[in-house]
């Protein structure tokens, strides 16, 4: 009768502990994703810069 | 024949250095030494079990010695900026590796050449048994051997006098468990003994090569 | 003029390296895994709950054999696959090798714990306690200590060349040091015989059969939580080159 306890809760940890896991990954995933995103705008938001910069050059004497 | 004399330069060079500054020795002696005491108050120890309990006693000492030892040494190359310094001479890191190796083995040997009477007095067992100065020696070489290469390792973190530990003591386990066998068989006698010199003879010549072979791996930027 | 050159430039290897191609292809590859090892579980279960046969000595508990086996082998292939990661990030210099290792780290660490686990929960049904030394739950727990070791030195050293490398030696050491730490502690569990914690003897066909059903699943699992991992690392250091060029 005991047996069958410890075996639930040695199936019901490896899954819980598992799928926890997973769960973490794809947010960490996400986070990162979110973050590449946020850098790549500001490349380009400084890159537009750059350009419209050069689009008015100052002049050279 | 040039790297011998490599070795030997810079082993010349940390032994001067430490012979001048006495703290690491006698710090490490005294460490040892507290840990036996301690050892006695902790397992209370009679004449029937001290057999069982004298080799770990005497080879916890040595391993945490070993340890605090191997910490100091690289925190304080780090600190002078000598091993820096060192990288920049076209000097093989193999030999750089041996050579502190043999001063890490040279500093942790006189640990134990003190610790060990003061063991055989408080622990009455004696002392003077031929194969214990080999037991002792493979031993010390295998922690010596993978501990150098992790103090390096350690050296570039924060937290080094902790993350030292952590990476070498499961490491040594095979050393510890083989010469706390081995010392413990030269005090009784026990029939059908696995072959435990030989197992730490086998564990230092493989991890003493591949230590020196990835030395430079850790040390080069 | 030059300034704006070098963004796009940068824009564009970002693109190469992380972009459309990769993303498209990651989804696919991940989604297949997935329903793989989804599937697999499910078999598994089945097989391991209505089909398998009770075990005469041992009684129900026993079928923990049929997850434990598979969650240490998967541990122990995780550190195999760090240890070949890290002779070839040493040899190549290619940093997609370290990400490989980092990845096999990780998980291997999530399924030792697990092995830990119910390898312990086994025992304590088998023989009464919830530890004992024997040879393969002693080298899985220092091989736990090897693999957060590993963790630990990579946190300390950040994301690295220097943090790489030291932690490629720490793979290929622990690795060749496994096998003489279990030798080493089977030796000495011959001197004091502990209760172990496994079934001995030859097994029948049906519970070798299950068993595989379950290896090959938890290997899909692996799988694909490498390949999570794996770009998870890519993406975070395209995220840090990006930025950094930025200053």
């Amino acid at each position: 009768m005991q047996g069958i306890n410890y075996l639930i809760a040695a199936y019901a940890i490896v899954w819980l502990g598992l799928l926890i896991y997973m769960a973490i990954v794809m947010l960490r995933i996400r986070g990162v994703r979110t973050e590449l995103a946020a850098v790549e705008e500001l490349v380009r938001e400084q890159h537009n810069n750059a350009t419209t910069i050069n689009d008015n050059p100052t002049p050279k004497y | 024949m040039i790297f011998l004399e490599q070795v030997i330069a810079i082993l010349w060079k940390d032994v001067r250095y430490e012979l001048r500054s006495k703290q690491m020795w006698t710090g490490m002696g005294l460490f040892a030494l507290l840990v036996l005491v301690i050892f006695n108050f902790a397992f209370d120890l009679r004449v029937d079990n001290k057999a069982a309990v004298a080799p770990g006693a005497l080879w916890v000492a040595f391993v945490f010695a070993s340890i605090l030892g191997l910490g100091r040494t690289i925190a304080a190359e780090r600190e002078k900026g000598s091993m820096d310094r060192l990288l920049l001479c076209p000097v093989d890191r193999k030999a750089i590796y041996l050579a502190k190796l043999l001063g890490n083995m040279l500093f942790i040997g006189v640990v134990e050449v003190v610790a060990l009477p003061i063991f055989a007095a408080l622990f009455d067992v004696p002392l003077f048994v031929g194969p214990l100065l080999a037991i002792v020696l493979l031993g010390t070489l295998g922690i010596a051997a993978v501990g150098t290469l992790f103090s390096a390792m350690a050296a570039a973190t924060q937290a080094r006098e902790l993350l030292l530990p952590i990476l070498v003591f499961p490491l040594i386990v095979p050393v510890v468990i083989g010469s706390v066998r081995a010392t413990g068989t030269l005090l009784v006698a026990t029939a059908n003994e696995p072959p435990w010199l030989g197992l730490i003879a086998a564990f230092d010549v493989i991890f003493l090569s591949v230590s020196m072979l990835t030395f430079v791996y850790v040390v080069e930027e | 003029m030059a300034l704006a050159n070098n963004q796009t430039h940068i824009e564009e290897q970002a693109a190469q390296q992380g972009g459309p191609a990769a993303t498209v292809r990651l989804p696919i590859v991940s989604i297949i895994l997935l329903a793989l090892t989804s599937i697999g579980m499910m078999v598994s279960i089945g097989l391991i709950f209505l089909v398998a046969p009770t075990d005469a000595v041992e009684g129900l508990p026993q079928r923990i054999f049929y997850f434990h086996v598979p969650v240490s082998w998967i541990g122990m292939l995780a550190f195999g696959v760090l240890a070949a990661a890290s002779i070839a990030y040493l040899w190549k210099k290619d940093e997609r090798w370290d990400w490989l290792a980092r990845a096999s780290a990780e998980i291997g660490t999530v399924f030792i714990t697990l092995a830990l686990v119910t390898g312990s929960i086994w025992g304590r049904t088998t023989w009464g306690t919830w530890w004992t030394w024997d040879a393969r739950l002693t080298t899985t727990l220092i091989l736990w200590f090897i693999y957060i070791g590993y963790m630990m030195l990579r946190s300390y050293m950040g994301r690295t060349h220097a943090s790489a490398r030291s932690a490629a030696v720490l793979g290929i050491i622990g690795f060749i040091d496994v096998p003489i730490i279990y030798e080493s502690v089977n030796w000495w569990r011959t001197l004091h015989p502990q209760p172990e914690v496994g079934t001995p003897g030859a097994l029948p066909p049906e519970v070798v059969g299950i068993l595989m059903v379950s290896l090959v699943t938890f290997t899909l699992l692996y799988c694909f939580l490498m390949v999570q991992l794996y770009q998870l690392e890519k993406t975070q250091m395209l995220a840090q080159r990006l930025r950094a060029s930025l200053e």
